[in-house]
């Protein structure tokens, strides 16, 4: 008795505060419920009866009253009932070890190196970017994707991307402002952030302002798009490169933005990577990548070559009511089915960056939610991208 | 060797008291079994290093 006393009074100060100001989204899909908690931006899937006590609990319902009514309805007895709520509250206020990339302080007093080895100039749109490598390790790192987009230098840039290294760590500073800087072995989350700001000059919107980046590719029609998810190594780039040979168009590959506003899915000029086993599929299609550049990439036993893409429009942005999950197997027939919500929901969070501004995540579980998810394995190409066609013209 | 076999009997009436207590436990079970998931923290490209030469 003393024990449920001591969680109630402690309770009450924090339920004000809950009851106040909501932390928690919850969207209900299919036999589950998604809730998100914004102190963690994470996602949880619950049981419905499980979300309703975390929503009561936010509206300022008191532990006993919850507990006495769930002790009623599964026949338990009250303390264990009052544990579990007790637990499950502990459990969604849990502070998480964030692994955070540090803002290093020393930034402000690292000096820029005066040489820097390489300069290149992007167009995209009427827009113009210099982006300035201390070294062709920094080159490497973003050159191989955008080099389609280069032009000759230019006067008067739109914006300058300058990027070196110091001490085993890369700088990055857009415009003269300092951004972040990563250690080298974090470097996928440098060309992340590289990407993010390369975007949002070319959208000309924040970070705030999109809801999300998956790590899929986009294709379009035109008129709309379809995701494609996968594990990396699955075959999402070769579907794309085979889907841009059959009259679609790629919108985005690896880096896919959706805007918040529009919930549409944005495009992004970045190459396609073409990995080695892939190349003798697409060769008949794509003579030029026979001579193209290869890169190794040791550490990962990755060869690739970069593919451009067959979008010059960067401007353009797409609804999405549909995603894939694609796999790529020998010998396979095709198999295609629609997949449960949750298990997509399973499949893409974790592998997706997705806005912590509690409006956008709810934009994000709003435009999930009417989503089509579905699977294919694939081992013949025509037959994929007729059932592709078919997404595209929703004949299933 | 011996084979000895160890039985336990129990009434009907235990039996049902246990398989009641276990189905409810069950119920219990399943709201209490969530999945968390975490989106990344930043975004980030598919991993790969520097390249070493063309």
């Amino acid at each position: 008795m003393r024990r449920l006393f001591f969680y109630i009074a402690n309770k009450q100060l924090l339920l004000f505060f809950m009851k106040r100001n909501p932390k928690f989204l919850f969207q209900k899909i299919e036999d589950k419920t998604i809730v998100w908690s914004e102190h963690a931006n994470e996602y949880l899937l619950l049981e419905d009866t499980t979300a309703t006590i975390i929503e009561r609990l936010c509206a300022g319902d008191s532990i006993q009253k919850i507990a006495t009514e769930l002790a009623h309805d599964l026949e338990l007895p009250l303390d264990t009932a009052i544990d579990f709520i007790v637990d499950l509250e502990k459990e969604i206020k849990k502070e998480k070890a964030e692994k955070t990339l540090k803002t290093a302080a020393i930034a402000t007093v690292i000096r820029k190196p005066k040489l820097f080895e390489y300069t290149k100039y992007y167009k995209v749109n009427e827009l113009f970017f210099k982006v300035a490598f201390s070294s062709e390790y920094e080159l490497y790192l973003i050159h191989p994707k955008f080099a389609h987009l280069e032009v000759a230098s230019k006067n008067n840039p739109s914006h300058t991307f300058t990027i070196f290294s110091k001490n085993q760590c890369i700088y990055f500073y857009v415009d003269n402002q300092f951004i972040n800087t990563w250690n080298h072995k974090e470097i996928h989350f440098f060309q992340g952030k590289f990407s993010m700001e390369f975007l949002q000059k070319i959208h000309q919107k924040e970070e705030s302002q999109w809801l999300g980046v998956f790590h899929a590719s986009a294709v379009s029609n035109g008129k709309k798009a379809v995701l494609f998810l996968g594990d990396s190594g699955n075959g999402k780039s070769t579907s794309l490169a085979l889907l841009q040979a059959n009259g679609f168009a790629c919108l985005a590959d690896d880096f896919v933005p959706v805007a918040s506003k529009t919930q549409e899915v944005y495009s992004f000029p970045a190459a396609i990577s073409i990995k080695k086993n892939s190349l003798e599929t697409l060769l008949p299609l794509y003579p030029q990548l026979a001579h193209s550049a290869e890169y190794h990439f040791k550490g990962l036993n990755k060869i690739v070559r970069y593919l451009q893409p067959n979008n010059a429009d960067f401007i353009s942005h797409l609804p999405c009511k549909d995603v894939v999950f694609i796999k790529y197997e020998k010998n396979s027939d095709l198999k295609f089915d629609k997949i449960s919500k949750m298990t997509a929901f399973i499949k893409l969070v974790p592998d997706s960056w997705l806005s912590p501004i509690k409006e956008n995540a709810q934009l994000f579980l709003e435009w999930f939610d009417g989503l089509n998810c579905y699977q294919i394995t694939y081992s013949e190409n025509e037959k994929m991208i007729a059932t592709v066609s078919k997404i595209f013209k929703n004949k299933l | 060797m011996e084979n000895r076999q160890i039985k336990r009997k129990i009434s009907r009436k235990d039996a049902l008291r246990i398989l009641g207590n276990y189905g409810k436990y069950t119920a219990f079970t399943a709201i209490g079994t969530y999945l968390i998931l975490s989106p990344r923290k930043a975004q980030a490209a598919s991993p790969e290093g520097p390249g070493t030469g063309f």
